[in-house]
C-alpha cells in the first residue's frame, strides 16, 4: 500500500481523533505504568542485595554443586531414608484427616444458611483468616517448641493450618448448596440437625472429599520440608546433607520425593475421579 | 397385578443388590482407611498420651505469648509490645519485596516458557513434553529446598531466597499458563497466521491480548502465596522476616513471638486485600465487555 | 493470474479437494458454490496455504506458490488476504489493532511486539475502515460490534495486507440480509476500484448472481461446472448440488 501524503495523515487525524496518533493521555498511562514498574523491580532487587555479577558468580559454585550430586548416593542409610519418607506420608495422611474432621463441623458453624448469627460467623472467618495467614512451617516450628521435636509436631502443624482453608472452602461449598433440598427437607418436619444431615451433606459431599484430596497432595509435598525445623520426615535428612555439603547424598534424597510426590498426585487424582464419579 | 408385583420384586432385588454392592465398597474404603490411619499413626509416633499431654501444653504456650495489654496503660503497653517495631517492619518489608522481585521473574520465565509448553501452537509434541517436564521439576521441588542449596552457592541473605521462590513460581505459573493458554479459540489465531505473520508475532497479537486477564490474576493470586512463602525462607537463612521469628520462637522470647506473628498476619492480610481488590476490577472489566451485539449463528 | 494444476487434498480418505484445475485472471470475481462438505473451504485455505496440498501445484503469474517455505510462504499469505466465516478477529483487541494485524507482515518483529504502530500504517488501517464506512469504531474493542462490523473489520486487515487476492470464505453465512449486502458490496467495490482479484465462496445461488460474473461449481471436491453465470442452467445446478438444488 503505498503511503499516504502527510496532508491526508493530518486530515485523518482532524476527523477520528487517536487513531493515526494514540491519544496522549492512554499512551503516556500505559508508559508510565511500565515506567514505574520497571524502576520500582529495579529498586527492590537493588535493595535485596540481587546483581548479576553475584548471580553468575553463583552460578558457578552452583553448576559445581551440581557437578558432584551425581552419582546420588545412599551411603547404607536407605532404610532411614524410606523411613523417613513414610514418616512425612504419615504426617500428610493423618494432618489432613485431623483437618477434615475438624474443619467439617467449623464449615457448618461458618456457613451463612446454616447459622444465621453473623457474629459467630464473622469472629469465625476472621480466625480461620489468622490461621491461613501464616505458612504451615512457622506453625511447625511452634508445635515444635510445644510438644518437641518429632512428627507429632509435624502432624499438628499439618492439621492447623489446613483447618483455617478447609473450613472456609467448606462453608462456601455449603452456603452454595442448592436451597430447594433443604426446604424440601424441612417441608417434610425435619429439623436443623436433618437439613445437615439429609439436604446439604449429599450435595457437598463430593466437594468435602475432592479438597481433602487435593489438600493431601499439597501437604505430601510440605511435609517433605518440615523436617527443616524438627517436625518429622524427610526434610530432615535433606537439611542435614546439604548442611554438610554431602551433595550426591542430598541428590539421593530429593530422587526420592519426586516420584512419591508424583505417585501421590496420581493416587489422588485417580480417587478424586472416583470421588466426584459416583 | 402379577406382572406389576413381579416388576416391584424384581426393582426391590435389583436396589437391594445395589446397596449390598454399595455397603461392601464402604466397608472396604472403612476398612482401608483404618489402616491406614493405624500405620500412619505407628510411623508418625502419635500416641494418645502424647495428645492427652500435648494439648493442654498449646493452651500454656497461647497464654505465654499473649502480650501484656490493659486499657488503663494500653499506649506504653502496646510500645512495650512492638518494642522493636523499626527491625521488624523493615524485615517484613524485605519480605514483602521479596515476594514482589520473585514472583515478577518467576511469571516472566513461566510466561516465556508456557508457549512451548502448549500444544496447539505448533511448537511440536516433543518440545511441549520436555518443557512441561521441566516446569514440573521446579514445581515439584519445594522452594525451601531450592533455597537450601542457594545459600550454599549465592551466600546468606535476600538473594537466595528470591532466587528459589522464583524457580518455584516459574513452574508454577509456566503450567497454569500453558493451560489457560490451550483455551485460546484457534480460529482467531487462524486470522493472524493467514496474514502473513510469523508465530511469535501469532503468539504477541493473538494469544497474549485474550489470555492477559487470567494471567495477570493469577500473577495476583501468586504474589499473595510467595508473601506466605518469602515470611519462612528465612528459616534456613535466605531473607526476610523468617530468620528473627525463627530466633524468638527457639529461644521462647514469648512476647516477640505474638508481636511479630501479629505484624505478619496484618500484613498478609493486608496484601490479601488489595491483591483481591484488583483482582475483582478485572474479572469485572471483563465482564463488562461481553459482546453487545448477538451477532453470530 | 492464478493457476491451480491438479491441487489435491485428502483427510484420511476424504478427498476433500480432487484434482481441482482453475486459472483465475487479474480482477475478476469468481463465486465459489457447491453444496456443504463440497470442499469449497478448503479450496480456498488451500490457495492461502493454510492447509498443505496432497498434490497438485499453484501458481501465480508464474510462479510456484505450492512450495514456498519460511519467509517467503508468509508473503504469499500476506499477498493472498483469507476473509472466514466467522470473522476470526481477536475480541480483546480494538478494531484499529484488528486491522494493524495485516500490517504486522510487513514491519519489523519489534513493532508487533509492542505494537506501537507507525502513524503512517496506522493512517493506512483507518482509510481502510473509513471506505468501509466504519472508521467512527476504530477505537472500541472488536467484541463490541455487530457481525457485519466486525466483517468489515475483517475486509479491512485484508485490504491494508496490500494483496493481490482476496480469498473469502462465505463472508456473509452468518449475517442478516442488510449486514450481508453491505459486506457483499464492499467486496464488489474492492474489486471494482482497486482491481483486485477477489475469489468468494457461497451457499446461496441468489447471491452468486447478484454479485459474480463467472462462478465455480464444485462437487465431491471436483470442479463440475466453471463458466459464466448467466450458462448456469438448471441442469448445471442439479450436477452442483445433487438431486436436491436450493
Ligand atoms: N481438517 C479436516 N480434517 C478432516 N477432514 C476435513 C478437514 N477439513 C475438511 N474436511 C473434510 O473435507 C471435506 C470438505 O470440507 P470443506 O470444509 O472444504 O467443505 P465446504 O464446501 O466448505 O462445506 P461448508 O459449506 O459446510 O463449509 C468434508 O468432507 C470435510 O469433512
Ligand atoms: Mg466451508
Amino acid at each position: 500500500m503505498s503511503p499516504l501524503p502527510q496532508a491526508r495523515l493530518e486530515a485523518l487525524h482532524a476527523r477520528y481523533r487517536g487513531t493515526v496518533y494514540p491519544l496522549p493521555g492512554p499512551l503516556w498511562r500505559g508508559r508510565l505504568f511500565w515506567i514505574g514498574f520497571t524502576a520500582c523491580f529495579l529498586a527492590a532487587s537493588a535493595h535485596l542485595g540481587l546483581s548479576p555479577l553475584r548471580f553468575w558468580a553463583g552460578l558457578g559454585d552452583l553448576g559445581i554443586i551440581a557437578g558432584q550430586m551425581w552419582p546420588p548416593t545412599h551411603k547404607g542409610f536407605l532404610p532411614e531414608y524410606l523411613g523417613a519418607l513414610g514418616e512425612t506420608l504419615a504426617i500428610a495422611f493423618l494432618g489432613t484427616l485431623a483437618a477434615s474432621l475438624i474443619s467439617l463441623p467449623l464449615g457448618f458453624l461458618g456457613a451463612r444458611n446454616v447459622i444465621p448469627n453473623w457474629l459467630i460467623h464473622f469472629s469465625l472467618r476472621r480466625g480461620l483468616d489468622v490461621v491461613r495467614g501464616v505458612d504451615v512451617l512457622v506453625w511447625a516450628l511452634i508445635f515444635v517448641s510445644v510438644v518437641g521435636l518429632g512428627p507429632f509436631a509435624g502432624i499438628l502443624a499439618i492439621a492447623f493450618n489446613d483447618t483455617g482453608v478447609l473450613a472456609k472452602i467448606y462453608a462456601e461449598a455449603i452456603e452454595n448448596a442448592d436451597r430447594k433440598a433443604s426446604e424440601a427437607v424441612r417441608a417434610a418436619g425435619g429439623d436443623e440437625a436433618d437439613v445437615a444431615r439429609l439436604a446439604i451433606l449429599p450435595q457437598v459431599f463430593p466437594v468435602l472429599i475432592s479438597n481433602s484430596l487435593y489438600f493431601f497432595e499439597a501437604n505430601t509435598r510440605s511435609a517433605t520440608i518440615l523436617g527443616v525445623v524438627g517436625a518429622g520426615g524427610i526434610g530432615y535428612f535433606l537439611a542435614d546433607r546439604i548442611r554438610v555439603s554431602a551433595w550426591s547424598d542430598a541428590a539421593f534424597i530429593i530422587l526420592l520425593i519426586l516420584p512419591t510426590v508424583a505417585m501421590i498426585d496420581v493416587l489422588s487424582r485417580w480417587l478424586r475421579r472416583l470421588a466426584l464419579g459416583r | 397385578m402379577t406382572a406389576a408385583s413381579g416388576t416391584v420384586a424384581r426393582i426391590e432385588a435389583l436396589r437391594s443388590a445395589e446397596m449390598r454392592r454399595k455397603r461392601g465398597w464402604t466397608l472396604l474404603f472403612g476398612a482401608i482407611l483404618a489402616l491406614l490411619v493405624a500405620l500412619s499413626a505407628y510411623q508418625g509416633e502419635v500416641s494418645w498420651s502424647k495428645l492427652v499431654n500435648g494439648l493442654p501444653r498449646l493452651g500454656t504456650y497461647i497464654g505465654r505469648i499473649l502480650p501484656d495489654l490493659s486499657l488503663r496503660s494500653l499506649g506504653p503497653d502496646l510500645a512495650d509490645w512492638m518494642w522493636n517495631l523499626p527491625t521488624w517492619l523493615s524485615l517484613l518489608f524485605d519480605t514483602l519485596l521479596i515476594a514482589f522481585v520473585s514472583t515478577v521473574m518467576g511469571a516472566v520465565i513461566g510466561f516465556f516458557l508456557s508457549f512451548p509448553a502448549t500444544r496447539n501452537l505448533g511448537f511440536g509434541p516433543v518440545t511441549a513434553q520436555v518443557v512441561r517436564r521441566f516446569l514440573e521439576l521446579l514445581r515439584t521441588v519445594p522452594e525451601l529446598v531450592f533455597a537450601l542449596f542457594f545459600v550454599f552457592a549465592f551466600g546468606l541473605g535476600p538473594m537466595a531466597g528470591v532466587l528459589a521462590i522464583t524457580l518455584h513460581t516459574a513452574g508454577v505459573l509456566g503450567k497454569m499458563f500453558a493451560e489457560i493458554n490451550e483455551t485460546v479459540s484457534d480460529r482467531s489465531l487462524e486470522g493472524i497466521v493467514a496474514a502473513g505473520a510469523t508465530r511469535d508475532q501469532v503468539i504477541r497479537l493473538g494469544v497474549v491480548p485474550q489470555v492477559a486477564p487470567a494471567f495477570i490474576s493469577y500473577v495476583l493470586l501468586r504474589f499473595e502465596i510467595n508473601v506466605r512463602a518469602a515470611s519462612v525462607i528465612g528459616f534456613v537463612g535466605a531473607g526476610g522476616i523468617g530468620q528473627e521469628l525463627m530466633f524468638v520462637i527457639n529461644q521462647f522470647i514469648y512476647h516477640d513471638i505474638s508481636a511479630i506473628l501479629a505484624l505478619l498476619i496484618l500484613t498478609v492480610a493486608l496484601v490479601d486485600i488489595v491483591s483481591e481488590a484488583i483482582r475483582h476490577r478485572i474479572i469485572s472489566s471483563e465482564v463488562a465487555h461481553v459482546p453487545a451485539a448477538a451477532s453470530q449463528a | 493470474m492464478l493457476e491451480l494444476c491438479s491441487l489435491s487434498r485428502s483427510f484420511a480418505d476424504v478427498r476433500a479437494v480432487d484434482a481441482v484445475s482453475l486459472s483465475v485472471a487479474p480482477g475478476e470475481f469468481v463465486g465459489v458454490i457447491g453444496r456443504s462438505g463440497a470442499g469449497k473451504s478448503t479450496l480456498l485455505r488451500l490457495i492461502n496455504r493454510l492447509v498443505e496440498p496432497t498434490g497438485g501445484e499453484i501458481r501465480f503469474d508464474g510462479e510456484t506458490v505450492s512450495g514456498l517455505r519460511g519467509r517467503s510462504l508468509r508473503d504469499w499469505r500476506r499477498r493472498s488476504a483469507m476473509i472466514f466465516q466467522q470473522f476470526n478477529l481477536i475480541d480483546r483487541l480494538s478494531v484499529l489493532d484488528n486491522v494493524l494485524v495485516g500490517r504486522a507482515a510487513s514491519l519489523p518483529r519489534w513493532r508487533s511486539w509492542t505494537m506501537a504502530w507507525p502513524p503512517a500504517d496506522r493512517a493506512v488501517a483507518i482509510e481502510a475502515l473509513d471506505r468501509l464506512g466504519i472508521a467512527d469504531l476504530a477505537l472500541k474493542r472488536a467484541d463490541q460490534l455487530s457481525g457485519g462490523q466486525q466483517q468489515r473489520v475483517a475486509i479491512a486487515r485484508a485490504l491494508v495486507q496490500n494483496p493481490q487476492l482476496i480469498l473469502a470464505d462465505e463472508p456473509v453465512a452468518s449475517l442478516d440480509p442488510h449486514s450481508t449486502k453491505l459486506v457483499m458490496d464492499s467486496l464488489a467495490r474492492i474489486n471494482r476500484e482497486d482491481g483486485l482479484t477477489v475469489l468468494v465462496n457461497l451457499h446461496h445461488l441468489e447471491l452468486a448472481r447478484e454479485y459474480c460474473r463467472r462462478v465455480v461449481g464444485v462437487a465431491a471436491g471436483r470442479v463440475v461446472f466453471d463458466g459464466a453465470i448467466d450458462d448456469l442452467d438448471a441442469e448445471a445446478i442439479r450436477t452442483i448440488y445433487g438431486a436436491a438444488p436450493q
